[in-house]
């Protein structure tokens, strides 16, 4: 190791960074001590994380099956299980997010440092995009958006960096966090998507050697096209279709509703910096500024986007993504202004950011954190259906009844079925008392697989199935029996 | 020691331990008999909890090796990890301060290769007073001497003679070679070799800039014929994935390095002080590399190339990888027959690196065709048996270890590829998995023969590609 003294001085780089990912994780670890609020994705992921250890059926399927869920968060959840004290609700999420958040900041200090940007304004700018409320929700929450904002920060800097430079490492960095991108958060991973698909333009560019091209798209493209093929196989092996994991999609032009606006509107002067940076590098011809203006617009793009599908209940997961890529594009500013010498103006920028950040806490409301509160509702269901009968199951269809009763600690009674059948259920508990457990569909709660083969499931039931009685926003329905699949 | 410098075993003579003469040690025998018992009588009373067992140790080493890969590959992104000679230093070298460069090069059999190689040592820009070549010519190998006789040699180049004895192989040849050798610095090319012209003045300024605890510098190997069918395609893949990823990885972080068989730069005086090569070690040069360490020395990468002929017959492939993989094997258990001595030597590191490097590498190429048999049954026929054997995080290894290992290494190669400039290989790196099988088969051949002929040298044929 001595062999090389440039080694010693990368050891220390790596011990200090180290050490700070270590601060960070028992800086946010002590703040969300002792709360009570988390956000419903901790509760998801932690519960299927329960099932995948078990080794059920179930878990391998809330693992794969739907879009809104990608696998990576259950897969990182799940290994922390193993640690002892993370048996606890939401702790390995929050651990799990603290560490990503920490890398975050470290990954915007090291592009900064590379852009030039004086040591001054890059220790401003990562200490207030640190202290960004939609950042701190989000990692106190659990949400797996820091982890999705740290692939876009690591894919928007490699596309702006490749353009630069054309450097391998950039591409396999674009590639590979696409790819992650897409099985953190599918929506987010559509928006890398688009990044990649401006990384592609650059091939325009002559300065590429033959075949280079064509192994640049291979490098960039193959770590994207493996995930969704895999993710494809393990829906093919597990659910019995290859596609069930996107069979939701359809139906998000059928459940469009008002009620679900992200307001991406509270989030726009973030969107001041792309701009500039359109402007720097239409007129200076700095073609990498320009790309970075376009990707952080496209972010809102797709915002909008979501937005008038009805989707905007995953706007939230996007914000932290949005706040970074804007505090790197703050940053480029700052960059294209040192070298101008214009000192003052640098510092007005980065006030400017700090201003929008403390901004951003006034009125900030983050409707997505919940209460656990269905240990109560789930014991008074219990009392209920076993009354007369014991052997009772209640069905829990989806990923809302992993938040109502989490496997292993609920009891035999509630069953989690992500691929529910009346008929199959029927034939598979002959000689028990059987029920649905529905809960209203809201959010993204909506786009459960449920709805797509009993699609007014809730307000009318379904075939096989009587109404028995409503319990808050959830709905209880008694399974009688399909009809014959031949009617005679 | 110095009476004795002549003799093509003094390693086995001066330190039969380290010696591959005896395959086995008596205790090896000993302890492998018991553990093949032990494992037979344990499959006769339980043979499912003796798989599961199995199943959990193979997935656990497989996540370990494929976390293994990936750190090398991240730290070869780094600069520091090879030693890069600029023009400039090239350039103020001063040619009348330069020491005599000893070239060994030894051939069998080839004599389709002599006039190339003589070109290739000629072109080397190194003053020709300077360079001490010798050609190692086996005595019974009238074909070669012929060819050899029939040319005019050029200045620097001498034919050194090796008496026919047992076993025929190129470390034995090296070492008389060595002990012949006038230089201060020397190098082995292979036949087919074409080392970059300014390969020497760039070794010779490493070695005045680096520690003088490095004693060896292995230069990249590539192959020229890369293009010449799909398996020449793959070797360059591999190729490039080792020589420009793994190797300076290994070297970033101070690992031993297994030396490739050709273009190793070497201090003349501390080659001789580790008694040379083995002999009777049919990867003389991974053995060599693994010394270097014990020895309280270390190797480091040097950014210069040179290109080979990759064997481009899948018959003389299967052979060659047979004789690598059967010398990895041999390494291996000449290392192992002491593994606190081993421990004590090479520091708890480098000893991690050995058994995965050298030991992990043989097992992963044997364990391979088990589960991919495994996964395919298990595709095709869903047997819920097999499922069994994966419970719990068991599972989650093997399913991570199969989808995201394996991409790994594939992605590997094809950033390689990429990396060496070789952009019209990289598809066909995306097909490695059908050269893993090949790999396979080539390790169990090796297995074989390590018990059945340890010592044969299945020689490579080379000049299958026509010369330009």
């Amino acid at each position: 190791m001595g062999c090389f003294p440039q080694n010693k001085k990368r050891n220390e780089n790596v011990i200090l960074i180290a050490e700070a990912v270590m601060l960070v994780i028992l800086i946010f670890c002590i703040f969300s001590s002792g709360r009570d609020v988390l956000c419903d994705e901790v509760f998801v992921r932690d519960a299927a994380s329960e099932l995948l250890i078990s080794g059920k059926t179930e878990g391998r399927q809330s693992l794969v099956s739907s879009v809104w869920w990608a696998p990576l968060p259950t897969m990182l959840v799940f290994a922390f299980k193993f640690l002892p004290f993370t048996v606890k609700n939401g702790v390995a999420c929050l651990i799990i997010n603290s560490f990503w958040a920490a890398a975050c900041f470290i990954l915007l200090e090291i592009f900064l440092r590379r852009n030039r940007v004086r040591r001054k304004w890059r220790f401003l700018i990562v200490v207030v995009s640190a202290f960004n409320p939609y950042f701190v929700s989000a990692v106190t929450g659990g949400s797996f958006g820091v982890m999705a904002a740290y692939g876009m920060l690591l894919v928007a800097y490699s596309v702006v960096a490749w353009i630069k430079s054309f450097r391998l490492r950039h591409l396999i960095y674009a590639g590979l966090g696409v790819a992650c991108l897409f099985i953190v958060k599918f929506e987010i991973g559509l928006w890398a998507f688009l990044c990649m698909v401006i990384m592609c333009a650059s091939f325009v560019f002559p300065v590429f050697r033959p075949y280079q091209k064509q192994a640049a798209i291979i490098i960039l493209c193959i770590p994207f096209l493996y995930v969704v093929c895999l993710w494809i196989l393990l829906n093919w092996l597990i659910m019995g279709d290859p596609l069930y994991f996107i069979n939701t999609i359809k139906l998000i032009e059928d459940l469009k509703t008002p009620q679900d606006s992200g307001g991406w509107q509270k989030i726009i002067l973030y969107a001041l910096p792309f701009f500039v940076l359109l402007f720097i590098g239409w007129a200076k011809k700095e073609r990498h500024n320009f790309c970075l203006g376009i990707m952080g617009l496209a972010g809102y793009l797709e915002s909008i986007c979501l937005e008038s599908y009805g989707l905007g209940f995953l706007l939230p997961d996007i914000y932290p993504a949005i706040v970074i890529v804007s505090a790197l594009s703050w940053g480029c500013v700052v960059s294209s202004l040192q070298l101008k010498g214009r000192e003052r103006i640098s510092g007005l920028v980065v006030l400017l950011f700090t201003l929008i950040s403390w901004n951003s806490s006034h009125g900030f409301v983050n409707n997505r954190i919940v209460i656990n509160k269905y240990d109560f509702l789930r014991e008074e269901i219990r009392t209920y259906v076993t009354k007369e009968n014991k052997y009772v199951k209640v069905f829990l269809s989806g990923y809302k009844g992993l938040i109502f009763a989490p496997p292993l600690r609920s009891g035999k009674e509630f069953v989690h079925a992500f691929d529910f059948d009346v008929y199959n259920i029927s034939r598979e508990y002959p000689g028990q008392t059987l029920y649905l457990l529905v809960p209203f569909p809201s959010g993204i709660w909506k786009y459960d697989s449920l709805y797509v083969r009993y699609p007014d499931v809730y307000s009318n039931g379904a075939e096989g199935m009587i109404y028995d009685s409503d319990w808050g926003d959830w709905r209880l329905f008694k399974i009688v029996g399909p009809m014959p699949p031949f009617k005679m | 020691m110095t009476e004795n410098t002549e003799n093509p075993f003094l390693l086995e003579t001066v330190k039969p331990e380290w010696s591959a003469r005896q395959p086995l040690t008596m205790f090896q025998k000993i302890f492998m008999t018991l553990l093949i018992a032990i494992f037979l009588a344990s499959m006769w009373k339980d043979p499912w909890r003796i798989l599961h067992l199995v199943v959990i140790i193979s997935t656990i080493f497989y996540l370990a090796f494929s976390l293994y890969k990936l750190l090398l590959i991240c730290f070869s992104v780094s600069k520091s990890s090879e030693i890069f000679i600029s023009q400039q230093e090239l350039q103020s070298l001063d040619e009348s301060e330069l020491p005599v460069y000893s070239i060994l090069i030894p051939l069998y059999k080839e004599p389709e290769s002599v006039t190339q190689i003589i070109k290739s040592i000629s072109v080397l820009d190194y003053p020709p007073h300077l360079k001490d070549v010798q050609l190692l010519l086996e005595e019974d190998d009238i074909q070669t001497r012929q060819a050899v006789d029939a040319l005019k040699l050029p200045q620097g180049f001498r034919v050194t003679i090796i008496p026919r004895s047992f076993p025929r192989t190129k470390p034995k040849a090296c070492n008389v070679g060595l002990a012949k050798a006038k230089g201060k610095y020397l190098v082995i090319y292979d036949a087919e070799d074409k080392p970059e012209a300014d390969q020497l003045k760039k070794a010779v300024v490493a070695f005045m800039k680096i520690s003088p605890s490095v004693v060896c510098l292995q230069s990249k190997l590539n192959f020229y014929n890369q293009h010449q069918n799909l398996l020449t395609k793959w070797f360059t893949a591999e190729y490039s994935a080792w020589f420009d990823l793994s190797l300076p990885g290994l070297s970033a972080l101070g690992a031993i390095i297994p030396l490739g068989g050709t273009s190793n730069h070497f201090i003349t005086d501390k080659l001789k002080e580790l008694l040379g090569w083995d002999a009777y070690n049919v990867t003389e040069d991974c053995d060599l590399g693994v010394r270097i360490y014990r020895a309280g020395y270390c190797t480091l990468m040097l950014d210069t190339t040179t290109w080979e002929e990759a064997c481009s017959s899948l018959k003389f492939w299967i052979r060659q990888r047979t004789r690598w993989l059967k010398g990895y094997i041999q390494t291996y258990f000449v290392h192992m027959r002491n593994p606190v001595r081993l421990l004590l030597e090479l520091g708890f590191l480098n000893f991690i690196h050995f058994q995965i490097l050298i030991g992990g590498i043989i097992f992963a190429f044997l364990i391979n065709p088990f589960f991919w048999f495994l996964t395919l049954i298990w595709f095709i026929f869903k047997v819920e048996l097999l499922s069994s054997f994966f419970s719990g995080i068991i599972f989650i290894i093997g399913t991570l270890c199969l989808f995201a290992g394996n991409f790994a290494f594939v992605y590997a190669g094809a950033i390689a590829c990429y990396h060496r400039g070789c952009f019209a290989l990289v598809k066909y790196a995306i097909l490695a998995p059908l050269y893993w099988v090949l790999m396979s088969i080539g390790a169990w051949r090796a297995v074989i023969q390590f018990f059945a002929n340890p010592f044969y040298w299945e020689k490579t044929r080379h000049g299958l590609f026509p010369a330009k």
